[in-house]
């Protein structure tokens, strides 16, 4: 069994190697980096950038209309006094990017350290170091993660967090890091809105429950009074977020996404071929199908924490487009508990896959190429980018995995029931 | 027990701590403002040569010229943006207390006196001696249309609104209050060990 399992990791690890690599020469050879980093090569590290310019300048809850809960905000400002000396005459972000481009090497550093923090808490029973050191590589490889440092997007700082949230078995940790967890993406509530549909009449689940808003709410006002800004227009601008379905660019969707729900997307960018009417519907009736099923399941039957938190992070990847490709890096924590049990062996090999970015060197559809001014070479290079075949297989993948999780929890939990 | 209920000496507790610091938040941004002036710019102009040809040139400080002014007054501790559209507006925008509008007021004119000072010296540099021919052999040279402090404007503005400092002010009371209903909370279920 531990032989299969080196044997696994060793082809996983060369082929994310080989994928690493060829990024590497591409990025040589072309001066732009390959696919399925952004689109936009001229926006690298833009999300960290944009929301640094709101954090010391008035209106990012007004003006920019923020989903970011005050932490992030306290978060940056910290960093801006630390690490980049003045920010006060730059009109935007990409001013800040220009006159102080270096600047990003410590987050770059802190994200690194995430990961391992990450690796280290869920892993530390489970794998020995040799074997979290490759695993601990083979992500810092992945496309997940390179993704994520792309965008410069706080998210990367969540999985540490998340894996103290999971491998925590006192009530008061588990909800204190869920509280931190929300305070910087406020769509992780779904674990604790999760928790309440799966009530169980248990003093643990009551204590986690009265604590958790508690501490969010601590959190959240405590950040909120040191940022000094309309933090409280938050939900309102969360609401409006949810409802403006067209807030991003179909080829940033589809050059990295976690859901089939992309799929409806390729409507707008594929021109070459004629894609029928309602095809944009099945995918999401597809997704919502297994949802459903579980969250029936769910609120019916009492399952275990463990289970639970594997539901909502395939529910936070497969329900929505808004979470970003990168949101694959949720499933880090998950792994651990998925190993325990051998009835997910399965579905813990497809997760592992969503890290080799093998598959994105396969182009299945070509754009047009055109001129783009690329921030980290600082060139202006004809880029030709496309739809790669990881942009499909990977969220089949993880479609996949809802499906075998829906009929695992059924057989699992079947018999003592019913 | 309800965890969100407290006795009347907690209530005094909290009480005292969140007054100084809801006052102090509310009195150190009640009178934070917005401060802008708004002008327009001058340019070169070349009238009615050859048939009825006309050249303007805006935006006669260049970017250098703006940033070194900029820089010049964030020196002083001045926090401005200055800008300029494409209609020749140049909006020079600040903040500070209230009691500092005398003080923004001076620095915002002084700021229009170097646009101006930049503007000719750039129209002397670069268009003063450009002669724009015709195929008849006329020609005709630009003119200064200097900057126009008629069209100086201010704009003041409360940087917060009353709700958001009434907001900053009744903060600390819900925060110490959560804190404590927590740590009362806590010290009841204990740690796991």
């Amino acid at each position: 069994m531990r032989n299969r399992q080196t044997i696994f990791l060793g082809l996983v690890f060369s082929l994310a190697s080989i994928n690493f690599i060829y990024c590497v020469y591409f990025y040589v050879q072309n001066k732009y980096l390959p696919e399925p980093f952004f689109f936009d090569k001229s926006d690298t590290f833009m999300d960290f950038y944009n929301s640094l310019y709101w954090s010391v300048n008035e209106g990012a809850y007004t003006v920019w209309k923020s989903v970011y809960p005050p932490l992030n905000f306290l978060f940056l400002q910290i960093y801006q006094a630390l690490c980049i000396e003045d920010v006060d005459h730059a009109k935007n972000g990409l001013d800040i990017r220009a006159l102080s481009g270096y600047s990003i090497i410590p987050l770059l550093v802190l994200f690194i350290i995430s990961i391992w923090a990450s690796i280290r808490i869920s892993y530390k029973s489970l794998l020995d170091i040799k074997v979290e050191c490759i695993f601990f590589l083979l992500i810092l490889m992945s496309p997940t993660f390179l993704y994520a440092v792309d965008r410069g997007n706080l998210i990367v700082f969540v999985i540490p967090i998340l894996s103290v949230y999971v491998a925590s078995r006192d009530n008061i940790y588990k909800a204190l890091s869920f509280a931190v967890m929300v305070n910087i993406k406020p769509y992780l509530a779904i674990f604790y809105i999760f928790e309440i549909l799966n009530f169980k009449l248990d003093k643990d689940t009551k204590d986690f429950l009265i604590l958790a808003p508690l501490f969010t709410l601590i959190v959240f006002l405590g950040a909120g009074i040191i940022v000094n800004q309309e933090f409280y227009f938050l939900p309102f601008n969360l609401l409006g977020f949810g409802l403006n379905g067209g807030l991003f660019n179909p080829r940033e969707i589809l050059g990295f996404s976690s859901t089939i729900t992309s799929f409806g997307y390729l409507k707008s960018v594929i021109t070459t071929f004629w894609i029928p009417h309602g095809f944009e519907y099945l995918f999401k009736l597809l997704v919502y199908f297994y949802i459903v099923k579980i969250l029936i399941f769910i609120y019916k039957y009492p399952i275990r924490f463990d289970d639970l938190v594997i539901f909502s992070i395939i529910f936070i990847t497969n329900y929505s487009t808004s979470t970003g490709g990168y949101g694959l890096l949720y499933y880090i924590p998950a792994i651990g508990p998925l190993l325990k049990q051998k009835n997910y062996i399965l579905i813990g090999i497809i997760i592992v896959s969503f890290y080799i970015g093998i598959w994105d060197l396969i182009p299945l559809y070509k754009y047009n190429a055109s001129d783009m001014n690329i921030y980290l070479s600082g060139e202006v290079v004809k880029v030709g980018s496309y739809i790669s075949f990881g942009s499909i297989i990977r969220p089949i993948a993880n479609f996949i995995v809802l499906v075998l999780f829906s009929n695992n929890l059924k057989k699992r939990y079947f018999h003592e029931y019913i | 027990m309800n965890i969100f209920n407290l006795k009347l000496k907690e209530f005094i507790f909290i009480l005292i701590i969140s007054i100084p610091i809801g006052s102090f938040l509310y009195f150190i941004n009640y009178n934070k403002i917005n401060y802008e002036v708004q002008f327009r710019g001058g340019y070169a102009v070349a009238n009615n040569f050859c048939d009825n040809i006309s050249f303007q040139k805006n935006n006669l400080a260049n970017d250098s010229d703006i940033s070194l002014i900029t820089k010049k007054y964030q020196s002083k501790g001045m926090p401005i943006n200055i800008s300029v559209n494409n209609e020749n507006i140049y909006s020079v925008k600040t903040k500070g207390n209230l009691d500092q509008l005398n003080e923004m007021s001076f620095n915002s004119k002084e700021i229009l006196t170097d646009i101006m000072r930049a503007e000719m010296l750039n129209y002397s540099n670069f268009y003063e001696s450009i002669k724009l021919h015709c195929k008849s052999g006329a020609f005709t040279l630009y003119k200064l249309v200097p900057l126009d402090e008629n069209t100086y404007r201010t704009f003041e503005s409360n940087r917060y609104t009353k709700f958001h400092l009434y907001t900053l002010l009744l903060l600390p009371l819900i925060f110490f209050y959560l804190l404590l209903i927590t740590f009362k909370y806590i010290k009841k279920i204990g740690f796991k060990k």
